[in-house]
């Protein structure tokens, strides 16, 4: 070679050249030019007509009716009744009752939300970052709900919807639904009229189809519905009874947005028709918006739905993409390459003092710690088997400094563990106040208590920092809840960890005892998701046939576990709503007593939002994400939708 | 020269069975990709099932040769998050690294070849010092760092270029920079230490005192030699620009390789990360015996050794 300096230009020039000229033509931003506020034409929708029969006992409130829809103004969700519909139990394997009664009918009257149409054409587009995505399976029997509402959200919709100002029931592919008296069966009129995205009717034979998909082998999603196999009975086009097979009170819940997404429904017809995995690749819903496109790990994009019995989207396109670092997204944002960015707490001073605005999705979740295995027997007789130490540990800990400086005062104090502002079955008066005393800072009640337990000089605490997925200032509240541990001379032994290594520890359970075999002795971070379902999570950490067992366990039945099981049965098991009310709170005011779960602080979602791209809108109580407001997010252009 | 060809290649193919055997064991060590693909409240036989429909369950030693017929076959398997096959994701991002890293690499010889030439030209002056302070920044300022303040300072404050992802040419200026000013700084620190070495060689001297301008000596007879080490590391820069500039990518949200390989080690996605590995390592095997073919070709020295 005689001119080896040429050959190298030449070849990386090139390369060079060929890479440019493949790249693909730059994107642009969407410019969006104010238009004109359209006339009203949207329909004043009517209050629902009840449907319940003269004999019925009504559980679910009357619903309100919709208010009327202002010119260019964003269609609201149909006010909803809220139905007080109770938890749902996921680890509850014996029946809870064997239903005898009659199934005498004992209609539910719910809301009839009428299809609203904006006569608004949708333009630009909505682009969105998130931090995470999850699989981007499009099939909802393939994922589990977390970030898949993300964008499964927004194609499908659930029998049962979401109310996006109170964070409770409302209807949604099923326009009302009834609870019947045998306990076991639940009736679902489907709103007439709906149509899939490939024009297909929407029918109760949908339903069926969708429930039955959720019991196949190798689903992930609809553990309730397989656990409580349930069974599907269509009555005719429109009208589908499901029923458990053991006393399953929650199962509302269960079909709702609000709590999880096992009550996605998906077209029957389509799927027959393609296959399960054309489908997962081109998913036809009846969302607000039609699936386009999808990169593995990138983005995925939507396109507007016209025919959507809720709303009309204003945008034309929503893309949701994935920025994993959260000071790109920032930059992203503040530079209008995004409309709206997922930002944690560290971020929030940024989006205030840069212009942008602030959207909290409140009471998504409460990070919460867990004492593991007080019951093992290497540790029962430990400081932490020692319930006045429990409850200095948590009294200790100063959580309006956390709400203010970890949470930049966008969180709460909590209420009991998985309960929140929007829960069900609760007294929230009462839980305030138990809230302002039993979540206060009193450090020298904690010294009192910790001296009465025969400690006053501390002990030595093994604590797991971590986070789950999703929020990570979860390491924060750590960080500062073992601070104040330290302060109250406990000899704190922090060790942070990454949730996938510590997941699998709390399902590694010693044979003898049944405790967790290397948490067992220590107290971790944990978190529960925002559900209005009151006694779930607690249910699920507690109960000793769960894989938390944290009051004790099938090897080790402590009496704590023996009264925990027998309350939450009861409360699972009653049909009358006041009944179950009361039996709620008897099994809250007994979970509290034990003082081994105590949540730190309320969070919250946070999203940081380009005003010139994106009109006002508000966040969604105890949902993370934004997918169920999606369509109803205004332009800049348009009036604000609070 | 075929029977060097022949070696190398040979080398290739043992480096790459042992970088296949290390990931396959080692990216079992992040963890059970089913803690994070089931729900909590998973019961112990949808553990069980999903273990066995990914093959899990299998001895490891049976997984691994299962891994490799079918990877003589052409197929790594399915990506456990996404469900999709690896090589149809592996080819989704890898034209976008591809589109990437050569900019990086002309961004690097843009800054690296003057300045290497300056430093050794000005040894121990103030160009010199300049320029070697330069390369001690480039090479000690974290690539994640530099990418977040390029981006503050180009996108957020003065509003010149975008912040992140893929686009016209103006997207790939700011990621490329930053992956760019890296690799200048170890190219220029070479280049000058190489063009020292010869300048004092005693062809050079007689170059001199033949009296030949100094433009001459140092583009005709230094340069040329100067050049084969600097050539030699550029390979492997472009080799692993080619992998993936993992850090790089995730910052500015580059849907390449590097991201990818990010996205697999904290999914847990086994069988993604083993093909990404795999396919990334062929790559690099490849660009490097390239280079030390032209190497040979270009170093009779070598050819015939």
């Amino acid at each position: 070679m005689r001119y080896p300096k040429l050959a190298v230009a030449l070849f990386l020039g090139a390369i060079t050249l060929a890479a440019m000229s493949c790249g693909p033509a730059a994107t642009p931003t969407p410019t969006l030019a104010p238009t004109p506020t359209p006339a009203p034409t949207a329909t004043p929708t009517v209050p629902p007509a009840p449907t319940a029969t003269p004999t019925a006992t009504p559980i679910l409130p009357t619903p309100t009716p919709t208010p009327t829809l202002k010119p260019g103004e964003p269609p609201k969700p149909t006010p909803t009744p809220t139905p007080t519909s109770p938890p749902v139990p996921t680890a509850t394997p014996q029946p809870i009752a064997t239903p005898t009664a009659t199934p005498t009918a004992r209609p539910i009257p719910t809301a009839t939300a009428t299809p609203t149409q904006v006569a608004v054409r949708p333009k630009g587009e909505l682009k969105q970052a998130i931090q995470s995505f999850g699989h981007q399976h499009f099939d909802p029997v393939r994922e589990e709900r977390g970030n898949s509402s993300h964008y499964q959200a927004p194609i499908y919709d659930s029998l049962i919807g979401s109310n996006v100002d109170t964070g409770q029931m409302a209807p949604g592919i099923a326009e009302r639904w009834e609870f019947l008296s045998d306990g076991l069966t639940w009736r679902f009129y489907v709103r007439k009229g709906m149509k899939w995205h490939n024009g297909d009717p929407v029918t109760a034979n949908d339903v069926a189809f969708s429930m039955e998909r959720f019991k196949e082998k190798g689903a992930i999603a609809g553990g309730d519905i397989r656990q409580y196999q349930v069974k599907s009975n269509v009555i005719d086009e429109y009208t589908v009874e499901l029923k458990t097979n053991v006393v399953y009170t929650y199962f509302g819940s269960t079909m709702s947005r609000s709590v999880g997404d096992q009550g996605t429904i998906m077209p029957k017809k389509y799927i027959e028709a393609v296959g399960a995995d054309k489908f997962a690749q081109e998913p036809v819903g009846n969302g607000p918006w039609k699936f386009k496109k999808s990169v593995s790990g990138v983005m995925v994009q939507f396109d507007a739905w016209d025919q959507h019995w809720l709303a009309r989207p204003n945008y034309e396109l929503y893309t949701l993409v994935l920025i994993p670092e959260e000071s790109t997204r920032m930059a992203a944002l503040r530079t209008g390459a995004l409309g709206i960015a997922m930002i944690e707490p560290d971020s929030i001073s940024e989006t205030r003092s840069s212009g942008m605005r602030l959207i909290t999705n409140r009471g998504t979740m409460q990070s919460t710690y867990y004492i593991w295995g007080t019951y093992d027997p290497r540790y029962k007789d430990g400081p932490l088997a020692n319930v006045k130490v429990r409850e200095a540990l948590s009294l200790a800990i100063n959580r309006p400094e956390i709400v203010k400086y970890v949470m930049e005062g966008e969180g709460a104090i909590p209420l009991p563990y998985g309960v929140f502002r929007y829960s069900l079955d609760i007294d929230l008066a009462k839980w305030e106040k138990w809230s302002q005393q039993a979540m206060g800072y009193d450090p020298a009640r904690a010294k009192q208590l910790m001296a009465e337990a025969g400690y006053p000089n501390g002990f030595k605490l093994c604590y797991y920092n971590l986070a789950l997925p999703g929020t990570s200032f979860q390491i924060r509240v750590g960080e500062a809840t073992a601070g104040y541990w330290k302060a109250a001379g406990i000899d704190v032994d922090l060790r942070a960890i990454e949730w996938g290594l510590f997941s699998p520890m709390r399902r590694e359970h010693d044979a003898s005892s049944g405790a967790q075999k290397v948490l067992s002795g220590c107290i971790s971070n944990m978190r529960s998701a925002g559900r209005p379902t009151t006694l779930t999570r607690s249910h699920d950490a507690l109960t000793f046939t769960g894989s938390e067992r944290v009051a004790g366990s099938p090897e080790t039945m402590t009496a704590e576990a023996k009264e925990i099981d027998r309350l939450y049965k009861a409360a699972f098991a009653a049909i009358d709503p006041q009944e179950r009310a009361r039996k709620t709170d008897a099994a809250l005011e007994y979970m509290n007593s034990l003082w081994l779960i105590a949540p730190v602080v309320e969070g919250a979602n946070f999203w940081a939002v380009n005003p010139k791209l994106v009109g006002e809108f508000k966040g969604i109580p105890g949902r993370g994400e934004l997918a169920d407001i999606s369509p109803l997010i205004p332009r800049p252009d348009q009036k604000a939708w609070k | 020269m075929q029977r060097y060809i022949m070696r190398r290649a040979l080398q290739g193919v043992v480096t790459l069975f042992a970088v296949t055997l290390f990931i396959f064991f080692f990216g079992r060590l992040i963890g059970n990709p089913l803690d994070l693909m089931l729900p909590d409240d998973a019961t112990p036989e949808e553990f069980q099932h999903a273990t066995e429909a990914l093959g899990l369950d299998k001895p490891i030693h049976q997984q691994l040769y299962m891994f490799y017929v079918a990877a003589l076959r052409g197929d790594l398997g399915r990506s456990v998050r996404y469900n999709r096959p690896v090589t149809q994701i592996f080819m989704e991002r890898f034209p976008n690294t591809l589109r990437l890293a050569p900019v990086s690499m002309a961004i690097a010889f843009a800054l690296a070849i003057p300045l290497g030439v300056l430093a050794a030209f000005f040894r121990g002056r103030l160009p010199d010092r300049l320029a070697t302070l330069g390369a001690v920044l480039g090479m000690a300022i974290p690539h994640f760092w530099l990418g977040i303040v390029l981006i503050y300072l180009f996108a957020v404050t003065w509003d010149l270029l975008p912040p992140s992802g893929m686009g016209g040419p103006s997207h790939y200026v700011l990621p490329a920079a930053t992956i760019g000013t890296g690799y200048a700084a170890g190219l220029m620190r070479l280049l000058r230490s190489s063009m020292l070495e010869v300048m004092g060689s005693d062809y050079v001297r007689t170059a001199r005192s033949k009296g030949l301008k100094n433009s001459t000596v140092l583009l005709r007879h230094t340069m040329r030699n100067a050049v084969i080490p600097v050539f030699t590391l550029a390979g492997v820069l472009l080799a692993h620009a080619i992998a993936g500039a993992l850090v790089t990518e995730t910052v500015f949200a580059w849907p390449g390789v590097g991201r990818l390989t990010y996205e697999a080690v904290i999914n847990r996605d086994y069988p993604l990360l083993q093909g990404v590995v795999m396919i990334a390592a062929i790559f690099v095997l490849v660009i490097n015996l390239g280079v030390d073919v032209l190497y040979a070709y270009i170093d009779p020295r070598i050819r015939y050794t």
